[in-house]
């Protein structure tokens, strides 16, 4: 009994309610705990602390009263850092046996073998950053449902090395086009039980406000890029879809910037201990700014039968870069 | 009877339901009576940790899969007292007082005798480093330079720099032959890169006035490679930033410190010990080549009286105070032959006059 919806003027549609509902209180104590153990574990610690901070966050993100479920744990973030680990171990002392193995000048060695492991890790950077969306994503519920991503990791890293090549021969004029490739590529292999998300933005759109953030970096100390960000979000907004939702943000480069000096000035002043308190205020100010219409037909949305991974986010540890929802930086 | 919604996990559907606990199970049944699922009270699961009173209670259970039982008040837990064991904000606040005070009393043993050890470790673990891989570190470090500075080079030039490298070196067991190279720069400087590699400016020719004071800067510098100070240094980095990277608990400090490695190596600074060290073997050097060993104690001398802030800062600002290194010198410095002709210092002199000016 599926229910059809007619067509209406998406302005008529209702908003969702969607609000971070976590306190700093709260997130500090937990974020204290976490690095005293980590301190005495040898941060061994670090993965459990972690699972535990986006279980809080998680746990008091609301979507129409209804609070979100993250299922991940800190074993399987510690089992995909040991897989991770050993790849990359056995790949150094790969590379280590082919440079010893090889003759030729040794400056030319050196060189050629920091351009091969500068490429391999780019890879390996990629392969991490779609593996991590996976990850979490398939550890996010609402109303028991599941997120997901489909897609290849290996397929999404050799688009992003192939498209970066090309941003690199053309002075970085092709940023935006990559972006945009990689955008689609994920947003259209992400879904909510089984409907997908769907993308259709392209770099092109974009490509006159880069082009002016690009030349005015210098005269503008680097300030246009903060505009671009506001502008690229709000097209990134505009241009995804699940069923009839349709998403809006609307904060502008100023309030951009406002966050991040803000939560700079917070880390600096708290010697970092004030972690907590910036991921609450990029949180609530993604949900400030974020307008989700749509109809949601409950009964609709069903489960994915996709088998989701079974350890997560190893190689993001050891590229230094994390997790993020729905583009909220590290968590 | 406790009031709740339950989600069957196949659809985002939910159902108002009625749930009692009965014995070893709960019953879950819709507000018309109908029975919806019976969940056994073991392998029952609290969604998250409870931290405010107006925090709704979320159940799951381990043979239930993505099933989902939510209750706007807190009740239940009272009811399911395996269940409220976890969280509570006020018993956690106690728990943090009692960890914090143990925590600090592990740590600043920890850190102590981590701290203690890796000098130790790093002098044993340095002859496990092939000599492969510190002249490639090395020839990687002279290739950045070189893009940086023009290299000087003479035939004659590079020849008497090679004679006077063989009489110092003679007897002595390098790991990793010594290789010279002249950079074009105004800095009265030498520096040591691994694998043997040495990097002199040209204007160290020119405060070095006399060829015994630039046989013992050299020598000095041979002293340093001799007793592998750079590749020890670098290792030594290496190893504080995985003790930072293990006690702040960020494996993301490791992989910028791999990027600052390189960078790194061009601003090798010893420790007082290690260029005290060296003054010592390269004395040592000079004298066993019959050399006049008292050049690098008047070429400090002399820096320090010209250009004390030269003396003091900059690249000797790594140094130990140059009185100490002079006086440490004096008693072991002694008289000698020189260490090479006119001609050949001339020829070391001039080798960047044809590289252009500065």
């Amino acid at each position: 009994m599926e229910t059809i919806h007619p067509s209406t003027p998406e302005e008529e549609l209702p908003r969702l309610e969607m609000r971070q509902l976590g306190e700093i209180g709260d997130l500090s104590l937990i974020h204290l705990v976490n690095v005293a153990l980590k301190w005495v574990t040898l941060s061994i610690y670090h993965f459990w602390g972690k699972t535990r901070m986006r279980e809080y966050l998680w746990s008091h993100q609301s979507l129409e009263g209804d609070r979100f479920e993250y299922t991940g744990t800190g074993g399987n973030l510690f089992v995909g850092f040991l897989k991770a680990a050993l790849a990359v171990t056995l790949l150094l002392i790969l590379g280590l046996a082919l440079f010893l193995g090889t003759k030729g000048s040794v400056g030319f060695l050196f060189i050629s073998s920091t351009l091969l492991v500068y490429l391999v890790s780019q890879f390996l950077a990629a392969v991490a950053g779609f593996t991590a969306r996976c990850y979490l994503l398939s550890r996010t519920r609402w109303r028991g449902i599941r997120f997901g991503q489909g897609g290849s990791a290996v397929g999404y890293a050799a688009r992003a090395m192939g498209l970066g090549l090309i941003v690199i021969l053309t002075l970085g004029v092709y940023w935006p086009y990559r972006r945009h490739i990689l955008l689609d590529y994920k947003i259209n292999r992400t879904h909510f039980g089984t409907t997908p998300f769907a993308y259709n933005g392209t770099g092109g759109d974009l490509i006159s406000q880069f082009l002016l953030s690009y030349l005015l970096t210098i005269p503008t100390l680097g300030l246009t890029w903060f505009w671009y960000g506001a502008r690229e979000a709000a097209y990134i907004a505009e241009h995804t879809r699940r069923e009839d939702m349709k998403f809006t943000i609307g904060y502008t480069g100023g309030q951009l910037l406002w966050l991040r000096i803000g939560n700079l000035l917070i880390a600096i002043v708290t010697f970092g201990m004030g972690y907590p308190w910036t991921i609450l205020r990029n949180f609530r100010f993604l949900f400030t700014h974020l307008e989700i219409r749509g109809d949601l037909n409950y009964a609709g949305i069903l489960q994915s039968q996709e088998e989701a991974p079974r350890s997560g986010e190893g190689l993001t540890e050891i590229f230094g870069m994390s997790g993020s929802f729905l583009g909220l930086g590290r968590i | 009877m406790f009031e709740g919604t339950y989600n069957d996990g196949k659809s985002a559907a939910r159902r108002d339901v009625r749930v009692s606990v009965m014995m070893i199970r709960l019953l879950i049944m819709e507000n018309g009576g109908a029975a919806v699922d019976e969940w056994p009270i073991k392998g029952l699961r609290l969604i998250g940790e409870i931290y405010r009173s107006d925090q709704p209670v979320r159940i799951s259970h381990a043979a239930r899969g993505e099933a989902l039982l939510t209750f706007k008040g807190q009740e239940i837990l009272a009811a399911l007292p395996s269940l409220s064991g976890r969280g509570g904000r006020w018993s956690w606040r106690r728990r943090i007082a009692t960890w914090a005070g143990i925590l600090v009393a592990i740590l600043g043993i920890m850190f102590a005798a981590l701290a203690a050890a890796l000098p130790w470790a790093v002098d044993r673990l340095s002859n496990f480093v092939p000599p492969k891989v510190e002249r490639a570190l090395g020839a990687g470090v002279m290739t950045a330079l070189g893009a940086q500075y023009a290299t000087c080079r003479s035939p004659a030039g590079e020849e008497a720099l090679a004679f006077l490298v063989g009489r110092l070196a003679a007897g002595r067991d390098l790991r990793n032959p010594i290789k010279i190279r002249v950079f074009r720069s105004k800095i009265p400087n030498a520096f040591t890169a691994p694998g043997g590699y040495i990097g002199v400016f040209e204007g160290l020719f020119r405060h070095a006035r006399t060829p015994e004071d630039f046989a013992g800067v050299l020598a000095h510098e041979m002293g340093h490679a001799q007793l592998r100070h750079p590749e020890k240094s670098l290792l030594r980095q290496a190893g504080l930033a995985l003790l930072f990277a293990a006690l702040t608990g960020d494996p993301s400090a490791l992989a910028a410190s791999g990027g600052e490695f390189a960078k790194k190596m061009l601003h090798l600074s010893f420790t007082r010990e290690a260029e005290l060290e060296s003054d010592r073997e390269a004395v040592k050097m000079l004298n066993h080549a019959g050399m006049d060993s008292g050049g690098l104690a008047h070429f400090l001398e002399r820096l320090q009286k010209s250009a004390p802030g030269l003396a003091e800062g900059g690249y000797f600002s790594t140094h130990p105070a140059t009185g100490e290194r002079i006086a440490a010198m004096q008693k072991t410095t002694r008289p000698g032959r020189p260490p090479m002709s006119e001609k050949e210092w001339d020829a070391i002199r001039r080798m960047c006059a044809n590289t252009g000016s500065w």
